[in-house]
């Protein structure tokens, strides 16, 4: 599906207020998830076989391939969410992601008057895609819990 | 009185500016793949990665008996040899390697393919095939044992 660009504004995570380590998480989770999903979708366009999520191909690819204790705030959420690559199967070690086909759209919008992982999750679950279960959306979010206790993240 | 005014402007501002300032991507670690040759027998590695559909050959070395050949490269988690491209939107999806005799292995990366010809990993941080011999510097040994398992490749 298009991304529709024009459709993107920005969240409420960049309020003035909004400067704990919880919120850097979902600040720099979302911009990361931006840039990569964006730069995937038009440079595929201009070079098909750019992008492959089945074939874990493109823009910034590495960032899943990371256990939740080795994660910063720029966490691979939202491209967890968009894509369809489960890490998991790869290696056992990385994240259990059996979850795609949100947009950003979706995403953002539920990022709005989310200051939290949980908040964000929650208003994510109110709106999941076709296919995906409460069960496997929570499994997912699972990492965003480990960031935190992480000693690297918001240093 | 104008003074102070626009000194409390330019100070308010700056304080703004810092409340809603971006943080700084903090600087990646740097990992070594460090391939060692104990086998006691001549062979030649090639790596490969994936050209738009097109698979191309990054680096191809023979080593001798106890000869090494390094990568490096900097990531938020270690890679295995796929980093050694060095590339943001792909890297090093298989390895050749070939004894004087013609025997050897082919290791792909499991997200790409079933390992056919491969007894080790070398796309993850699994001990079995990487020894941490100093802070972010990974061993690969090729010894006598993989000279002695090493398959009959296909032409």
């Amino acid at each position: 599906m298009p991304i529709q660009y024009t459709n993107l504004s920005i969240p409420s995570i960049f309020s003035v207020l909004a400067r704990s380590c919880r919120r850097n998480i979902l600040m720099e989770s979302w911009a990361e998830g931006v840039e990569t999903v964006v730069t995937n979708d038009r440079y595929n366009k201009l070079q098909p076989g750019f992008y492959s999520d089945l074939q874990n191909l493109g823009w910034n690819s590495d960032i899943q391939r990371q256990k939740a204790t080795a994660m910063d705030e720029y966490s691979p959420i939202v491209i967890d969410l968009v894509d369809n690559f489960n890490q998991n199967v790869r290696d056992s070690k990385w994240p259990v992601d059996k979850v795609n086909g949100y947009t950003l759209q979706q995403i953002q919008s539920a990022l709005k008057g989310s200051r939290y992982p949980n908040t964000w999750r929650n208003k994510l679950n109110s709106i999941r895609p076709n296919g995906v279960s409460t069960a496997e959306l929570n499994i997912l979010f699972k990492y965003m819990d480990q960031i935190p206790q992480n000693p690297q993240t918001c240093k | 009185m104008q003074i102070r005014l626009r000194t409390a402007i330019l100070f308010i501002s700056a304080l703004f500016l810092n409340l809603t300032s971006c943080t700084d991507e903090p600087d990646l670690p740097e990992y070594t793949v460090v391939f060692v040759n104990t086998s006691g027998k001549s062979f030649t590695i090639s790596m490969f990665y994936n050209d738009f559909g097109t698979p191309r050959i990054y680096d191809e070395f023979s080593l001798s008996e106890s000869e090494e050949y390094k990568c490096s490269y900097k990531s938020e988690s270690f890679l295995g040899i796929r980093g050694c491209l060095n590339n943001n939107s792909r890297g090093v999806d298989s390895l050749r390697i070939v004894f004087d005799n013609g025997r050897g292995y082919i290791c792909v990366d499991e997200a790409l393919s079933i390992q056919n010809f491969c007894a080790r990993d070398f796309y993850t941080s699994h001990t079995d095939t990487f020894e941490e011999i100093g802070e972010n510097i990974f061993q690969v040994s090729i010894s006598q044992k993989d000279f002695e398992n090493a398959f009959e490749l296909p032409e």
